[in-house]
C-alpha cells in the first residue's frame, strides 16, 4: 500500500534528483525536446496540409449530368439522396437552358456555336459543393453510387489532383511518423542511459536503503518519477519551441511573400494533438526509466 | 531464531571464507562471534541478513530459508534485522537525524513519530547534540554510534554488529555494549562480531570463535569443527 507520505519523498526525491544531476538531465531533456519538437513539426505539417487540403476539396467541381427527359420524380430522388448525405454541403440543380445561358457567358465568342446546334444540347446537372468533414474514400463512394442511378448519364469529378495530394499527405505523414519513431527511440534511450548514470551515482544510497529494509516499489518510484517528469517537461519545451517556430513563421516569414500568406493559414496543434505530445513525453521518460530501474536495482 | 547448516562461502577458488559452519542462535540470545582479521565474521553476518549468498548449504532465519527469499520480498527480512555496519554505511547526503529516521521511514512510520523516536535514540547514543550535522563531519565513533542508533531504532528481533567498538575509547565502548545488553534483555537476538576480547571477557556471553572460516570454539556449545 503506497501512502501519501511515500508519495511525497518520491516527488520530493525525483525533484532533488533532477536538480542534483542538472547537466546530465539537460542533456535528456533536450534529446527528448528536440525529437518531440521534430515529430510535432510533422504533425503540425500534416494538420495544417489537411486544413488546406480540405479546404481546397471544396473547389473540386463535382457535377451530375443527367439524362435526357429525366422524370421529375428522378431529379427528386437524387436531389434527395445528395442533400441528405454529410459529404454534401450545397447541391444546386442546373436546367438545359441554364447550362446554356452560362455557356454563352463564359465562353461569349462561342455563343454561335450553341445557336448554330439549334436545339439545347446542354443536358441537366447537378452542381455538388462538397463538405470540408468527408474522407477521401466516402467521397469515392458516394459518386460510385450515384453513379449507378439510373438517372445519371455522366459524372465530372477531377480527382486526380486530389490524389495526388492525398499521397503527398500520406508522405509527409509516414515521414513523420519514421523520423518521429527513430528520434522517440533515441530519447527513450537517452532517458533510460541518463536515469542509469543517476542511479550509478546513488548506488551507495540504494544499497543502504535496501539494507535497512526499503522495498524495491520505494527506491524505485522516485527514479521512475523523475523519467516522467523529464518526459513531461521535454514534451513542455518542445511545444514551447514549436510555439515559438510557427509564431516566427507567421510573422516573419509569410509577410514576404503573399501568396504564402493566402494559401496557409496557419494554426496551432489542435488541443489533443499537445496533449498527447505532452502525454508522450511522460510515457517515453516512464519507459526510458522502467528499463534502467529494473536492472540496477537487480545489481544492488 | 538463526540457524547455519554446512555452510560454505568461497569468492574463488583459492580463498574460502567460510567452511562447513553450523551454528543456531537462539530467540533472545547475546553471542559474541570472534577470531582474527579475516577469519570470517563479517561474511558470516553478511549472510545471516542477506547481504551475500552462501556457497554451499541452508539458513534459517524465523524458520525460514532465506536464500528461497524473492528480491521483491527481501526487505521482510531486513526489516527484521538491525545492523550496525564496519564502515558504518550512513547516508552522507542527510544529516544524522534523518539517517536514523529514514529507517524509520522505509518502513512507513509516520512522518511526526519519525524524528520523535530518532531522537531519543540518538540521545541513547550520546549523540543528540550531533543531530544536525552531517556524517562526513563526525568522527569514526561518533558514526559508528549513528549507525548503532539507526540499527536500533525498528526495535528489530535480531541485531547484527559488526565491530561496533572499532573506533570507540574503551569507556564508550563498555557504553555501548551495556546499551546492546538492555536491548538484548528486552528479548532482542543480539549477535557481535569483534575480535575485542576484552569486552568479550567482561560481558561474559557465548563467543563463537571463527579461524580461517571454520568455527573453532562455541564457548556454550561443542566445537564442531578441529
Amino acid at each position: 500500500m503506497i501512502s501519501l507520505q511515500d508519495v511525497r519523498y518520491s516527488f520530493s526525491e525525483a525533484f532533488h534528483s533532477l536538480w542534483r544531476s542538472r547537466t546530465r538531465n539537460l542533456l535528456s531533456l533536450a534529446t527528448i525536446s528536440i525529437s518531440l519538437a521534430v515529430t510535432g513539426v510533422f504533425m503540425f505539417a500534416s494538420f495544417n496540409a489537411r486544413a488546406v487540403a480540405r479546404s481546397w476539396v471544396r473547389d473540386i467541381p463535382l457535377v451530375f449530368f443527367l439524362k435526357d427527359d429525366v422524370a421529375e420524380a428522378d431529379i427528386a430522388a437524387l436531389r434527395e439522396k445528395l442533400s441528405s448525405s454529410p459529404l454534401v454541403e450545397q447541391t444546386s440543380y442546373v436546367t438545359p437552358v441554364e447550362a446554356l445561358r452560362r455557356f454563352k457567358t463564359y465562353y461569349a465568342r462561342f455563343a454561335d456555336l450553341a445557336s448554330d446546334v439549334g436545339e439545347n444540347a446542354f443536358p441537366a446537372s447537378f452542381e455538388v459543393k462538397l463538405a470540408t468533414t468527408g474522407s477521401r474514400g466516402a467521397m469515392q463512394s458516394l459518386v460510385e453510387d450515384v453513379k449507378q442511378m439510373s438517372c445519371v448519364s455522366d459524372v465530372q469529378f477531377d480527382e486526380a489532383w486530389a490524389k495526388r495530394l492525398d499521397a503527398t499527405l500520406l508522405l509527409i505523414d509516414l515521414i513523420g511518423i519514421f523520423l518521429g519513431g527513430v528520434l522517440v527511440l533515441a530519447s527513450v534511450f537517452t532517458i533510460s542511459n541518463v536515469i542509469r548514470l543517476n542511479i550509478y551515482s546513488c548506488q551507495e544510497e540504494i544499497e543502504i536503503m535496501m539494507l535497512v529494509g526499503a522495498t524495491l516499489g520505494f527506491i524505485r518510484a522516485p527514479f521512475l518519477i523523475e523519467g516522467a517528469l523529464q518526459g513531461f517537461l521535454g514534451g513542455l519545451f518542445s511545444l514551447g519551441l514549436l510555439y515559438a517556430v510557427v509564431k516566427a513563421f507567421i510573422l516573419y516569414v509569410a509577410p514576404i511573400d503573399p501568396l504564402i500568406a493566402s494559401l496557409v493559414r496557419l494554426n496551432f496543434l489542435p488541443l489533443m494533438a499537445s496533449l498527447s505530445i505532452l502525454g508522450g513525453g511522460m510515457i517515453m521518460g516512464l519507459i526510458g526509466s522502467i528499463t534502467s530501474v529494473g536492472k540496477v536495482a537487480r545489481d544492488s | 531464531m538463526v540457524q547455519l547448516f554446512h555452510i560454505y562461502k568461497q569468492y574463488d577458488r583459492e580463498s574460502t571464507a567460510l567452511s562447513d559452519i553450523n551454528l543456531r542462535f537462539e530467540k533472545g540470545e547475546f553471542v559474541f562471534v570472534t577470531g582474527p582479521s579475516g577469519a570470517g565474521k563479517t561474511t558470516l553476518l553478511k549472510l545471516i541478513f542477506r547481504e551475500e549468498l552462501p556457497s554451499r548449504g541452508q539458513i534459517l532465519v524465523a524458520g525460514r530459508n532465506i536464500a528461497m527469499i524473492q528480491l521483491h520480498k527481501l526487505f521482510r527480512l531486513r526489516r527484521n534485522i538491525g545492523v550496525v555496519f564496519q564502515d558504518f554505511r550512513l547516508l552522507k547526503r542527510r544529516t544524522v537525524l534523518e539517517n536514523i529516521a529514514f529507517a524509520l521511514q522505509v518502513v512507513g512510520c509516520p512522518a511526526r513519530l519519525q524524528k520523535q523516536r530518532a531522537f531519543s535514540v540518538l540521545k541513547m547514543v550520546g549523540l543528540q547534540h550531533k543531530m544536525q550535522s552531517y556524517p562526513l563531519q563526525l568522527s569514526g565513533g561518533e558514526q559508528q554510534r549513528v549507525a548503532i542508533a539507526r540499527a536500533l531504532v525498528n526495535e528489530p528481533p535480531i541485531l547484527l554488529a559488526d565491530e561496533p567498538t572499532g573506533n570507540l575509547d574503551p569507556e564508550l565502548s563498555q557504553e555501548i555494549m551495556r546499551l546492546f545488553s538492555d536491548i538484548n534483555a528486552h528479548g532482542t537476538t543480539v549477535v557481535v562480531a569483534t575480535h575485542n576480547r576484552e569486552i568479550i571477557r567482561s560481558m561474559g556471553k557465548r563467543t563463537v570463535t571463527l579461524e580461517r572460516g571454520r568455527l573453532v570454539e562455541d564457548s556454550h556449545h561443542s566445537t564442531e569443527a578441529p
